[in-house]
Formats: C-alpha cells, sequence, structure tokens
C-alpha cells in the first residue's frame, strides 16, 4: 500500500509539473463510454439519476421540469438498464451470468457469448450549456440520448464448467444448511401469522457458513474479466436555437473491442493486461478547427491501447487517429492513464499527453475520487 | 394462516412445480409437517441445481398430505462482489411462484407467504393446507 502510494505521488507531483491543464478531459472520455448522452454533450453530471422503475424516471423528469418552470427539464441527467424494469419470470443465476445447457445435459457448461446485451443501458439528459463554439455565450436547451451494450463478452475456456460447478457445491452446501438451520424454518410453518418483525428476527438467526464461502468463490468466478469483449454505443444530441427551432447537433458511435489477458490461472485472478481497438465516429455540425472555422465535421477516430490493469493500480496508453470531412482536422491523440487505489474508495486518477487538433493540445488532468463504491476504476 | 388445497375425492398423486426467479443462486427444499409440528417434519423434495426451481414433482397422496402443512424453503444468497446497492435491486427482483395439481381443485397456482431480505440472503417461505 505505502509503496503505491510512494508511486502515485511522485507520478502526480512529476507530471503535473511537467504539464499544464489547458482542457477539460474525463477519464471515460478514453473508451466506449457508459452514458454516451452525457458524452456527446460533453457533460460530466455531478448528479444522475438511476431510476429503478419507469414511474421513478417519469417522477424525475417532472420534477426537475417543475423546478426549471418549463416543460424543459433543466440539468436533468438519467442513466437506466431496462433489465431492472422488470420481473420476469424465468430469471436464474445461470441466465443471469451467461451460462446455458448444452444439447442433452442438465449442466450449464456453456456461455452465452450475447449475455451481455440485457444489460443495454439507456441515457438520456436534458441540459442548459453553450455547445456553439462561437462568440456568443448563450446556452442552448440541449436534448440528448444514447445506447450503450456489450454485444459479444466471452471469458476463457472452461469458464462456464467451472462456474457451474462452483454454483453445484453452493447448491448442495445450502441445502445441507438447511438441516442446521431447521428449528427457524420449522418455526416459519408452525407460525404463518407472524409478525414480518417476528419472521426476521427468526431469520436474522440463520446460519450459512458453509455456503457463504463457496458464495465467495462464486463471486470471485463472475467477477473475472471476459477474455474478449465488443461494446457498442451511440448517441444523439439535438439544440434548441431558440423556442421555434430545434436542430441536430451532434451525433456519435463508438466501438471497443478488447482482450483481457489474465496474469495467472487462479480464480482470484485481479491481474490484467488488457489490449483494445477503437473505431469512433462523431459528427457535429457546430465543430470548429484550427484556423476557427465553425461548420459541419465528420470525425473518424482510429486507434487502439494497452493497459496494465493490476489490483490496485492501472496504467495504459491510448492513441488515436482522426480522419474527417468538413472542417475536421486530420491528428493524432496520445493520451497516458493512471488510476491509483490507495484505499477501499478513495482513487487517484490522471490523463496526460496530446489531443486532437485545436488551440489546447496539452492534456494534463488530475484528481482524487473519493467515492462509495468497492470497485477500482479501470482504465476505460 | 396459510391458503389451503382441496385434495379431496382424488386418489391421483399431487404434484408440485416450483418457480423462483432471481439473479442469484437459489435452493429450494419441501417439507411436511404435522401441526404443531414438534420439530419434526419430512423433506419431500428439493430443487436440483441453483435455479431453486422444483419442475413438477410428484409429493404425496391424499393419505399422506390431507391434513398436514406442506412448506416450500428457498434461500436466495446474493454474491458478494455486487455492490450494496445492487444487492437490494436484486433482491427486490425476486419472485417466487407454486403450482398444485391433480387434486379436486385442480391445477392452482400460489404466490409466496413471505420474502424476506436480510443481507446477502433472500428466504421465501410458503405455506400451504391440503383438504
Amino acid at each position: 500500500m505505502k509503496k503505491y502510494f510512494t508511486i502515485a505521488l511522485l507520478l502526480i507531483s512529476g507530471i503535473a509539473a511537467a504539464q499544464t491543464k489547458k482542457e477539460e478531459l474525463t477519464l471515460k472520455d478514453l473508451a466506449v463510454p457508459s452514458s454516451p448522452a452525457f458524452v456527446i454533450t460533453d457533460i460530466a453530471p455531478t448528479l444522475v439519476q438511476n431510476p429503478n422503475t419507469p414511474k421513478s424516471f417519469v417522477l424525475g423528469v417532472a420534477q426537475s421540469a417543475q423546478q426549471a418552470g418549463s416543460l424543459f427539464p433543466n440539468n436533468f441527467s438519467a442513466e437506466v438498464a431496462p433489465y431492472w424494469w422488470v420481473k420476469p419470470d424465468g430469471r436464474s443465476i445461470y441466465q443471469f451470468a451467461g451460462l446455458r445447457q448444452t444439447h442433452g445435459s442438465a449442466a450449464y457448461n456453456s456461455e452465452n457469448i450475447w449475455s451481455g446485451l440485457k444489460f443495454t443501458s439507456l441515457s438520456v439528459a436534458f441540459i442548459n450549456k453553450d455547445l456553439i463554439p462561437d462568440a456568443a455565450t448563450t446556452t442552448q436547451k440541449t436534448f440528448s440520448v444514447g445506447i450503450r451494450t456489450t454485444l459479444i463478452k466471452a471469458h476463457k475456456k472452461g469458464y462456464a464448467t467451472a462456474l457451474n460447478d462452483k454454483l453445484s457445491a453452493w447448491h448442495t452446501a445450502a441445502l445441507a444448511g438447511f438441516n442446521a438451520n431447521q428449528q427457524i424454518i420449522t418455526w416459519m410453518a408452525d407460525n404463518p401469522d407472524a409478525t414480518t418483525e417476528e419472521r426476521r428476527a427468526q431469520l436474522a438467526k440463520f446460519k450459512d457458513e458453509g455456503s457463504r464461502a463457496l458464495l465467495k468463490e462464486v463471486s470471485q468466478l463472475m467477477e473475472q474479466k471476459p477474455v474478449f469483449t465488443l461494446d457498442l454505443a451511440g448517441a444523439y444530441a439535438a439544440y434548441g436555437i431558440d423556442d421555434n427551432t430545434v436542430k441536430t447537433g451532434r451525433s456519435g458511435a463508438w466501438s471497443s473491442a478488447t482482450f483481457h489477458i489474465p496474469f495467472s490461472k487462479a480464480d482470484d485472478n485481479k491481474n490484467y493486461i488488457s489490449i483494445s481497438s477503437s473505431f469512433r465516429y462523431l459528427a457535429d455540425n457546430y465543430q470548429k478547427n484550427d484556423a476557427g472555422a465553425i461548420g459541419y465535421g465528420d470525425n473518424y477516430d482510429v486507434g487502439g491501447k494497452i493497459a496494465f490493469e493490476l489490483n490496485q493500480l492501472s496504467i495504459g496508453v491510448e492513441s488515436l487517429r482522426r480522419n474527417g470531412y468538413g472542417v475536421t482536422d486530420q491528428s493524432t491523440r496520445t493520451v497516458g492513464v493512471i488510476n491509483v487505489k490507495l484505499m477501499d474508495n478513495l482513487f487517484v486518477n490522471g490523463a496526460f499527453g496530446q489531443d486532437f487538433a485545436g488551440p489546447n493540445k496539452l492534456i494534463s488532468v488530475f484528481g482524487i475520487n473519493w467515492g462509495f463504491g468497492k470497485e477500482k476504476l479501470t482504465i476505460e | 394462516m396459510p391458503p389451503t388445497y382441496k385434495i379431496g375425492s382424488s386418489t391421483d398423486r399431487i404434484k408440485i412445480t416450483v418457480n423462483i426467479s432471481a439473479d442469484a443462486p437459489a435452493a429450494t427444499e419441501v417439507r411436511l409437517l404435522t401441526i404443531p409440528s414438534g420439530g419434526k417434519f419430512t423433506v419431500l423434495s428439493t430443487s436440483q441445481d441453483a435455479t431453486g426451481d422444483i419442475h413438477g414433482e410428484l409429493i404425496g397422496d391424499h393419505t399422506t398430505l390431507k391434513g398436514k402443512r406442506l412448506q416450500v424453503f428457498t434461500q436466495v444468497s446474493i454474491p458478494d462482489h455486487h455492490s450494496e446497492e445492487e444487492r437490494k435491486r436484486i433482491a427486490d427482483n425476486v419472485t417466487a411462484a407454486y403450482t398444485l395439481e391433480h387434486g379436486e381443485e385442480g391445477k392452482k397456482r400460489f404466490a409466496a407467504a413471505s420474502i424476506d431480505f436480510i443481507d446477502p440472503n433472500v428466504f421465501i417461505n410458503f405455506l400451504v393446507d391440503p383438504k
């Protein structure tokens, strides 16, 4: 821990001294974004709603519109995965993890490479922002919508069998655990009219040590990164130029094919080399080039990335070549990224390098992320 | 009191189907008890894999089931690589459906008596009194 901390401080101080902050850049700009509706409008909302039901989504939009005092919600952004909005019958851990039965077998020994599709997410944003790079500082009512999915996800050979076996072991241990908890379970049958508090007081005594250890092993397997993923995203943004005119502002598409090569074959391995190639397309009706001209620009970015993702440290470099039409400048962007996990919820993130053409080509972004989640940040 | 299922004059063996819908591993046991149980019970059937489902098991006839209480108990365990918020969302989406067949009442569907989330487990209890 101390070693990583020291390395992080040295890197931060060294690089920060060498670079000058010229332009805002979020780390999410470097991959297929999880919320393309935000990225297409260059916004990094501080509060993104994750409504669990359609009702809460509609309520969020309505409340934001009410606060704005108009029909257009003011700075509202939300991200939803419809998978969580419905409760269909027949879901199971096998389906969730992307496992399926092979013909004639009861075991779930095969992986469904399309299983990431079910977690397709939608993002939407309503913002008031000046996205037209002219001299005027008038803001536009901007609406953007985006979609993101993992089209293909494939783990290493034998992953499905290993997870199936671990789930079988958990199932056996859980059933055996019922014997150790028979007093509690029988109490539930003897007392059908017990209050919720009485029932929960009984269930709180439920002992699951045997199956808990196996559940941990299931977790470790499910946390393993796929060997290959193909991620896709698309987004569209419309600008309200005035109260009566709405024009297409930007539209974009992202794709990224990534290989994760594990450092070891251990179930709890969290160290990978990640190699990916990306293709991105951005059409902007109000793009400004190096000469200061504003107009339509088609941008095609092609490039690749290599990263070392270790348990508490991620470091990598990405290079993209931009070609296009209209006011697009042909240029290259090469950016290095570092993320250091100092402790469970404390991360130091940094990006440095040279951006695409423009007046501010140097990139240098550093920040401390103090989150509430337990996941480490990855280079994306 | 629990719902009832009328076996009546049927001499057929009663069939039970349990459908657990969960994004986490589940295990299910079907028990038969005489109430008050005094802690005694008979296990009639168990799930065969981590779906927690039971697919049309014949569990007994009027001679063994009438006047007793049938209990279906399920444990769903949510892996801890999910965040606390995700575990709650997964728990909220757990559903259970039960079907009894071959009695005088024919095919009858039931819902769970209770679903309790005590992190990281979801406990589902279903009771029915065959008559």
